[in-house]
Parts: structure tokens; C-alpha cells; sequence
């Protein structure tokens, strides 16, 4: 039974057949059952997925780019008032380079330089063993 | 299916099933055919994996997480964390299912019937900035001081101006995330609420939910996403492996 292709499609809901890179990411990265250490294939490039590719939301980084989105919104178009001589720029908004941010940032992650990732392997394993079952 | 025994390689473990439960034809990491390792009471999910090494690209992930999500469509199954392998099957019946039968068997009976939906609400931005420009004087006048200058000129009202619409994000998720949890949660048999990733979030929940009311948990997040219309957006993705409801209990 499948319960998505009896699913009549509203509209409104966003609702992918399968999960992008980034859901995959946000969903699964680092979850699930672990084995001891000493059964797995200790293996050299995967603990540059322990990165935390999540964007810091309390950063002065974040602050500037909502800043910058107030500056472009045009809110005559939101329904308020807008500033003179506003110019709907919407294209360029914000939420475009961000999601670009986002991406590349996970893109890093995965993909890493090993060689930089050697001195934080040691750091990044006990974490893991720290869960590890019996 | 190929007898695992014979597979002397590697294996590349993606999660750990009843040993009843069917499992369809599905290919797995460099496109290789997924087959089962069998103990007495659960099987291992594996595919053979020559090269370990240059393991953990995207597509290894998706790969990864695809197998499981397949599987977890009609049938339970515990996720390993990414990335796990094996030298051999012998070592994964010997060392992995049989010691951790009772830890396999806790795990499925919390599971059940039940798959995971992940549920992300989150504010558009343009509305909701809009909002907050209206109804906070303070906001209002940082966007009007900010207005036609380079970033240098005016970066300190930038931060200060930032800093109060990211608060007021945080603030009207903290307003809106309970009515979604409430509508959502008689349909679960659990939820686990996820950190925020963006400032935008108004709510990410991973929902355990039994097969037979998906249908009606599927309609109640259109309906919410239908009513959140224009200010909130709502992306659901499932059903998926019970990523967050596995593990040491």
C-alpha cells in the first residue's frame, strides 16, 4: 500500500516524490543505529559528513541578509505601504542567494577536503562511538 | 537474490528489517542489487561495497536514503546511521544481529505499523517581514535609516535591524508552531520537533505515523498548508525510514 499514490493533490502542500539533497541532509544525516567500532570498515572520508552544514540562524551573516530583504521588499505589494521610490526588485531577494548559501554549504560538507579533515577525525569519532550499541 | 554468503567483499549495511518481511527488488549505493543477510529474527539490508574508501558523496547518500525510504513505504525497518560497513556477512551475524537482537526487537515494536513523515512549516518571508514592518515600530525605522545605503554606511543598523526581525521570527513561530503540533499530533503515534535550520522555521517535525491513518494525516497537512496559505508554506516528505525513532531507547 502506498499511501502517497492514493493521495488525491491539494495544491497547497509541498509534496516531492522523493527527498532532494537537502531534505536528506536535514532529515537523515547522522541518525540511525550505530555498530561498534570494532566490526565496522573504519572508513577515511565519512566523518566529513559530521559537519553540521546547517546555516548559524543568530549570526551577524543572517542579520545582514534580512536586513538587506526589508530593503528590497516592496510592501505595496505585500498589502502595506510601501518607501518611495521602491523598486520591486523581488528577484534578486534574498531567499535566492540564500538557498544558493545553503546548498553550497552542504555541497562542502560532503565533498570535503580530506586532507583538512584528518586533524578533526579524531575529534569527530566519539561522538559516534559515544552512541554506539553495547 | 544472490546467496550473501557467498559475498566475501564488503557490505555496505543499510538498515535491519523483521526476517518475514519482503523486500523488493531495489538497487543501492554504485548501483549495486540490494540483497539480505538473514539471523534468526531480523535481516540486514546490505549490497556489496569493493571499495570503501571512496565512499560518502552525495549520491552515496541519496542512495542511502532512497533504499530505506523505498522499503519503508510497506514494510518496517530500522536505519543504520550512513556511512556503515561490514568486513563480511559471517561478521554481521555473528557480531551485529545476534548480540543486538533485543536492542533490533525494542526498536521494531516501537515502530510498528508506522512509517516517518517530516513536516517543515515555514514563514515566507516576504509576508511575514512585512508584518513585522507594520506592527514594530523599531523595525520600521531601522528599514527607513537602511534605506538607499551600502551596507558599510549603515551596518549597525543592518545587525540591530536583523537581530529584530530574526526575534520576531522566533516569536510568531512560538505563536504558530502549537496550533500545528495540535492539529498533527492525534494523528502520531510519536513526534520529534527538530532544531530550527533557518530563521524562516516555523516548525520541523518528524511524525511517526501508522499506515492506516497516513491518508488522513496526509489531508490534515493540506488543509493546514491551505490555511497557511500566502504566510506559511508546508513541505512534507514520507513516508520515510523512522530516522528520528531509532536508536538506543
Amino acid at each position: 500500500m502506498s499511501s502517497t499514490a492514493m493521495q488525491p493533490r491539494g495544491g497547497y502542500l509541498d509534496r516531492p516524490h522523493s527527498s532532494s539533497l537537502a531534505d536528506v541532509l536535514n532529515v537523515i544525516l547522522d541518525k540511525g543505529l550505530v555498530i561498534d567500532a570494532y566490526v565496522r570498515v573504519s572508513l577515511v572520508g565519512i566523518e566529513i559528513l559530521t559537519i553540521d552544514a546547517r546555516i548559524v540562524i543568530a549570526s551577524v551573516d543572517t542579520y545582514l541578509r534580512f536586513a538587506e530583504a526589508t530593503n528590497r521588499l516592496d510592501l505595496a505589494q505585500q498589502g502595506g505601504k510601501g518607501l518611495p521610490d521602491m523598486i520591486g526588485d523581488m528577484s534578486e531577494g534574498g531567499s535566492h542567494g540564500k538557498t544558493k548559501g545553503v546548498i553550497g554549504g552542504v555541497k562542502d560538507a560532503l565533498v570535503g577536503d580530506r586532507d583538512k579533515d584528518d586533524g578533526d577525525k579524531e575529534e569527530a569519532r566519539p561522538s559516534r562511538r559515544r552512541r554506539d550499541e553495547g | 537474490m544472490e546467496n550473501p554468503s557467498e559475498i566475501s567483499t564488503n557490505l555496505y549495511v543499510y538498515g535491519v528489517v523483521p526476517a518475514e518481511a519482503e523486500i523488493p527488488r531495489l538497487t543501492g549505493l554504485r548501483g549495486e542489487e540490494i540483497v539480505t543477510v538473514p539471523s534468526e529474527a531480523h535481516a540486514a539490508l546490505v549490497s556489496p561495497l569493493p571499495d570503501p574508501e571512496t565512499i560518502g558523496t552525495p549520491d552515496d547518500l541519496m542512495a542511502h536514503s532512497s533504499v530505506l525510504d523505498q522499503i519503508a513505504a510497506t514494510a518496517p525497518v530500522l536505519p543504520m546511521v550512513f556511512g556503515t560497513v561490514v568486513p563480511n556477512a559471517e561478521t554481521l551475524t555473528d557480531e551485529v544481529l545476534d548480540p543486538q537482537y533485543g536492542l533490533y526487537e525494542e526498536n521494531l515494536r516501537r515502530i510498528g505499523d508506522a512509517a516517518q513523515f517530516s513536516l517543515q512549516a515555514r514563514f515566507v518571508r516576504d509576508a511575514v517581514l512585512a508584518e513585522l514592518i507594520n506592527e514594530e515600530p523599531e523595525i520600521a525605522s531601522l528599514r527607513e535609516a537602511i534605506y538607499g545605503t551600502s551596507e558599510d554606511e549603515t551596518r549597525n543598523e543592518r545587525i540591530r535591524l536583523g537581530e529584530l526581525i530574526v526575534q520576531g521570527l522566533q516569536r510568531k513561530a512560538a505563536d504558530e508552531a502549537p496550533r500545528i503540533r495540535s492539529a498533527l499530533e492525534p494523528l502520531a503515534r510519536e513526534t520529534v520537533e527538530r532544531e530550527a535550520s533557518q530563521a524562516e522555521d516555523v516548525l520541523d517535525l518528524a511524525v511517526l505515523v501508522e499506515r492506516p491513518r497516513q491518508a488522513e494525516f496526509e489531508q490534515t497537512a493540506e488543509a493546514l498548508a491551505q490555511e497557511g496559505a500566502g504566510r506559511i508554506t508546508f513541505r512534507l516528505i514520507g513516508p520515510q525510514a523512522p530516522y528520528d525513532f531509532t536508536g538506543e531507547v
